[in-house]
């Protein structure tokens, strides 16, 4: 990138990446971090998330440290691509053409394995022509379908190939005489709601073995779902305002003194984030001209800035908002509730709350986004945000507090809070079934008009799960639902599918995809986006099946989020909370003898909990 | 009577123009006011967006509130306006005409009046050269400066005195290339600048070249051989 050495230096999201960018641009902050970083590039061998929001500078930081350290990874691998090429985009591929890269360079003899003739049908000859292939920058429909297939073949045979490449690397150390550092950037463009993010998890895990950085967006770094919970984080918040004003300056070169009278305003309405800042200084000096008064283009530079980043933007609760706004304080578990769409994972992912600081135990200090904020602070306030979502979510959406029944599917159920509430003197509500509760509020939200794919390992469990869901949401008056399990048989899975659509009118449809998919029909349901665009639809597929239809529902994935069930129910949930379930569930069972289905149901889901905590 | 060293700078002065700053046909013009609106944004190190129309263009530094734009009819006929601007309005500084259908004095044939004096390629000197680069471009004998605290504040890395915007300057094409040179607060890239013209023209005027420098040499864009 070349740089103005003295004058203006806009750029917005380029980040620094040599030292004469450093000299000119470069401003000292996240000291701490810095040095936790620095500390763990020389004695760890662990792996590590840096995360941020969009915009804290999460990658200059990252480029500044290891300048500074002279440490540089030996591998880097860049997940960020949004290329025409397929390979650019397919996390395993990236792994695999970096590793071999380096292990080609590095001069080792690969010929121990060289399954790629058989696994790609004759396509690839051995590891030095798959880097051909790689690096072939033919755009023809021949070459894309070759790569395309190669990446199908390689990613259903993933966990045989991560295994030759977790050896390639063990002597690609063996030459270099040191453990490998890795470098996985880009992770923070993965937002979680993205199917693509799913296909990063075992690719994740396999780099998590190693001394591996990983850049990361806030809401990873605050997630306890996903394969790099248990990781050493490194959080960079966003700043204060007088770091934010001394890099403007530096981006403003000699010109400087032309924003002296409404700097310190840029820099409040940035909110601490850079990007934004930066962005606010782009939009006034392009409509300097266009206003009568420094005041009318302060608004004017606000309102073209908030457009930028949120016209598209889809927004947060108002409840959680409101409550960021008067509190300013988030405890990192509301950050992960499950399936939280409209919340605050949204609200961190697209901006329209800032992190700042640790406050005390997983509290953090936070305030919305100065440049959404008027959008709302006009309604009713709320005093307990986590009190609402945890407890009344549900009753202020206006579900009814008894379950009904639909088809023949399922039998009448009475909602098992209820039902335990009734049972016990002194009212127990048990936490798991609030995380249920939770669980349906969060799927069956009547905003949604989405598609999910529920995938899960246990399937005893996601039957106690459906049926909690299936009850709550025949609760909603409005809401109707129809579940049906597609199963191999003469009825072709299109037509099973289409038929379902077709003879019943309800909100929202659930299939059980249990007994798996032949070659054929996962082809057949691939070509189907365009008639499941139109649907609210929930699909229910075993974790196993989805990692073999994934990589070839290269149409559908686009349209679908996974919500991996076991995961979202682990996260929720500490121990103690299920220990104190099991002894309320014992005291039950003490004083009735004859417990309920839906009471065993729940048995099953704690005692499944309790074995996996 | 002019010495010989005075001679040889009045020579400098007049090819440097020549050579420099007097396209004339219809494509030169364009080609040469195109490479001067594409150098600005490296030289003032600014965003700046090119003009469509390079023949009729504004020139506009908005962090420093200037902005100037121009009508080259021919090298005798021609208008550069420049503004200032204070928020939504633009105010004229001043408006620098020139038409030569009004008498001047033809230094040219003056010149070639003069008994030429025989010398060798050696004889023109750097320090000549930067002599009347200085005259012309860097430090023009006659200029004014800009008397005004809200366009050039406090805080800026040069002062209002180090702009000197030429005053009887009846070349446009050296009167915008001038403006290009005073409006840059960049003291680093002044310097850079006028070290290489000065190489450039020596490179040039050593040659005893008559072939006009093109546009993309004179404005950076090529390097000289």
């Amino acid at each position: 990138m070349i740089r103005n050495k003295d004058g203006i230096n806009f750029d917005e999201g380029i980040p620094l990446v040599d030292l004469t960018e450093f000299e000119t641009l470069y401003v000292q902050c996240h000291e701490k971090q810095q040095i936790e970083f620095i500390s763990w590039l020389t004695d760890s061998t662990s792996p590590l998330l840096v995360g941020g929001q969009i915009g804290t500078g999460k990658s200059t930081f990252i480029n500044k440290t290891f300048s500074d350290s002279s440490i540089y990874p030996d591998l880097t691998f860049h997940f960020d691509q949004d290329s025409i090429d397929i390979f650019e985009n397919n996390p395993l591929i990236i792994i695999v053409k970096e590793i071999i890269i380096k292990a080609l360079n590095e001069n080792i003899d690969l010929s121990f394995t060289n399954p790629l003739y058989e696994l790609t049908d004759g396509q690839v000859s051995d590891w030095q022509n798959l880097i051909e292939i790689f690096q072939l920058n033919d755009f023809s429909l021949n070459v894309y379908n070759i790569k395309k297939n190669i990446a199908q073949k390689l990613q259903l045979n993933e966990d045989f190939v991560l295994g030759i490449m977790r050896e390639v690397i063990s002597r690609i150390e063996g030459k270099m005489g040191h453990k490998i550092f890795c470098f996985a950037s880009g992770f923070d463009k993965y937002s979680k709601a993205n199917v693509e993010f799913y296909f990063l998890n075992s690719v994740s895990l396999f780099l998590s073995k190693y001394k591996t950085l990983f850049e990361v967006n806030a809401v990873h770094i605050f997630d306890n779902t996903w394969a790099l919970k248990s990781c050493q984080k490194i959080f960079l918040s966003s700043l204060n305002n007088d770091i934010v004003k001394e890099i403007l300056k530096k981006r403003m070169g000699v010109y400087s003194f032309s924003i002296d009278e409404i700097i310190n305003n840029l820099c409040a309405l940035s909110g601490g984030n850079l990007r934004q800042a930066l962005r606010l200084l782009t939009n006034y000096t392009m409509m300097k001209y266009n206003y009568e008064t420094l005041e009318s283009c302060l608004i004017a530079t606000a309102k073209k800035t908030s457009q930028d980043f949120f016209a598209f933007a889809s927004r947060p609760s108002e409840e959680l908002m409101k409550y960021i706004f008067k509190e300013k304080i988030i405890s990192a578990t509301t950050i992960s509730l499950p399936g939280d769409k409209e919340t605050a994972q949204r609200s961190i992912y697209q901006n329209w709350i800032f992190i700042y600081e640790h406050f005390e135990g997983d509290k953090w200090k936070v305030d919305l986004n100065p440049l959404v904020q008027h959008l709302f602070l006009n309604s009713n306030e709320i005093t307990n945000y986590e009190t609402v979502l945890l407890n009344s979510y549900a009753q202020s959406n206006q579900i009814s507090s008894y379950g009904l029944t639909f088809g023949n599917q399922l039998q009448s159920k009475t909602p098992l809070v209820e039902e335990l509430k009734k049972s016990l003197s002194d009212s127990y509500v048990f936490n798991t079934a609030e995380i249920l509760h939770m669980i349906s509020a969060a799927l069956l939200s009547t905003d949604r008009t989405d598609r999910i794919i529920i995938a899960y390992r246990d399937k005893e469990i996601t039957e106690v799960v459906r049926d909690y869901i299936f009850a709550k949401a025949n609760s909603f008056e409005y809401q109707s639902f129809f579940h049906t399990e597609i199963v191999m048989s003469d009825i072709s899975v299109q037509n099973q599918l289409l038929e379902a659509i077709k003879k019943n009118d309800v909100n929202i449809y659930s299939f059980s995809f249990s007994s798996g998919l032949n070659d054929n029909d996962i082809e057949v349901v691939d070509k189907m986006r365009d008639v499941f665009l139109s649907y609210q639809m929930i699909w229910w597929l075993q974790i196993d099946d989805l990692k073999y239809y994934l990589p070839k529902w290269t149409q559908l994935r686009q349209l679908f989020e996974i919500f991996i069930l076991e995961d979202e129910l682990l996260a929720s949930i500490n121990k103690n909370e299920i220990e104190e379930d099991l002894k309320a569930y014992s005291e039950l069972k003490l004083k009735s003898k004859n417990i309920s289905i839906t009471m065993g149901s729940l048995a099953k889901v704690l005692l499944w909990l309790k074995g996996k905590e | 009577m002019l010495t010989n060293r005075e001679q040889i700078k009045a020579e400098i002065w007049l090819k440097i123009i020549m050579l420099a700053f007097s396209p004339s046909k219809q494509d030169d013009i364009f080609t040469w006011l195109s490479c001067y609106i594409r150098s600005i944004p490296k030289f003032w190190e600014i965003e700046f967006s090119p003009a469509r129309n390079p023949l009729n263009a504004t020139i506009e530094n908005q962090f420093i509130n200037i902005s100037y734009d121009y009508k080259i009819d021919s090298l005798s006929k021609s208008v550069i306006n420049v503004f200032v601007h204070r928020s939504s309005e633009k105010y004229i500084l001043w408006s620098h005409d020139i038409d030569k259908s009004y008498y001047s004095l033809p230094s040219n044939s003056i010149l070639s009046m003069l008994k030429s004096t025989s010398r060798n390629k050696e004889e023109i000197i750097n320090e000549e050269i930067e002599s009347v680069l200085d005259g012309l471009i860097f430090h023009p004998t006659v200029h004014q400066h800009i008397i005004d605290d809200n366009i050039f504040s406090a805080g800026a890395s040069i002062s209002n005195h180090e702009i000197r915007i030429g005053g009887c300057i009846d070349n446009p094409f050296l009167y915008l290339f001038q403006l290009r040179y005073q409006f840059c607060l960049l003291g680093s890239n002044r310097i850079e600048e006028k070290n290489r013209l000065i190489g450039l023209f020596s490179r040039v005027l050593k040659k005893k070249s008559t072939i006009q420098i093109s546009a993309g040499e004179l404005f950076g864009f090529s390097l000289s051989k």
